[in-house]
């Protein structure tokens, strides 16, 4: 009993945070390009302007590039990395959710820098998949969809680490508003 | 020089998204049923071969930034000494 109300807070966020991943997942699972226009909308616009693109929404499809021939497809959308991100970053700011006010200020930080985090190694995983399939990055005899893969696996996780190092490194400045609130 | 424990034991870190990634990729969608689909051990496969090469990334990342390091106070100390 103890242990349930010193880590009420704690508890609950996690609670939360599940319930939203596996929400999140089903949601995702039969979601067309236009429910998940939330995510897929800014990451076209992102891959646009730094790759030189001109992707343009078709209902049904997704967003697309008739001269790049490249689909952003409800696929590429990274729902995947942005629960991943959210379950990170909740996990990792968990030991400082002592009181209602931290918990949710927690809660929501991380889920407004998944989502942040998904435009930003998202956009740069389409831009160098488009690399790929222009051939400006030869990839020689290797299959370009098993190279697709490995560089989603790599980019997400790099992208994964890279967000858990930043936000432990900004979480010690905010570690007095955490205990105080 | 730290030996490859202490190196991997100032990694222990990135255990928390590597779990939180491994759990969205492999432990939900098995939840779901998808181990029972022939293309799933293939990416299962390649999820973790991927968690391998970032973590040999990160270790061989903080050993050239020790060499470094360590070459840069040893150059110093060579110009101070002659100074």
């Amino acid at each position: 009993m103890r242990f349930l109300r010193e880590h009420r807070w704690q508890l609950a966020a996690l609670v939360v945070a599940v319930t939203i991943i596996v929400a999140g997942k089903q949601s995702y699972r039969n979601a067309s390009a236009g429910e998940l226009g939330w995510i897929l909308a800014p990451t076209a616009r992102l891959v646009s302007a730094v790759s030189g693109t001109s992707f343009v929404y078709e209902a049904g499809v997704g967003w697309v590039d008739r001269d790049a021939t490249f689909i952003i497809a409800p696929a590429c959308a990274g729902v995947n990395f942005a629960m991943a991100a959210f379950l990170a970053l909740s996990l990792g700011w968990l030991a400082r959710m002592r009181t209602l006010r931290g918990t949710a200020a927690r809660v929501g930080g991380a889920a407004a820098l998944a989502y942040v985090a998904t435009l930003v190694v998202n956009t740069l995983r389409i831009v160098i998949a488009i690399a790929l399939h222009r051939g400006t990055i030869d990839v020689g005899e290797l299959d370009h969809a098993e190279v697709h893969r490995i560089e989603g696996i790599v980019i997400y996780l790099g992208g994964l680490c890279a967000l858990y190092a930043l936000a432990r490194a900004i979480e010690p400045r905010s570690h007095h508003d955490a205990v105080a609130g | 020089m730290q030996s490859l424990g202490d190196r991997l034991s100032r990694l222990r870190w990135m255990a928390v998204p590597i779990a939180a990634y491994l759990a969205i990729t492999l432990v939900l969608p098995m939840a779901n049923g998808a181990a029972t689909r022939g293309n799933f051990v293939h990416h299962a496969g390649w999820v973790v071969a991927g968690c391998v090469a970032v973590l040999a990334v990160a270790v061989i990342g903080g050993l050239v930034m020790e060499l470094t390091r360590g070459g840069v106070k040893r150059l110093r100390r060579h110009h101070g000494g002659h100074s």
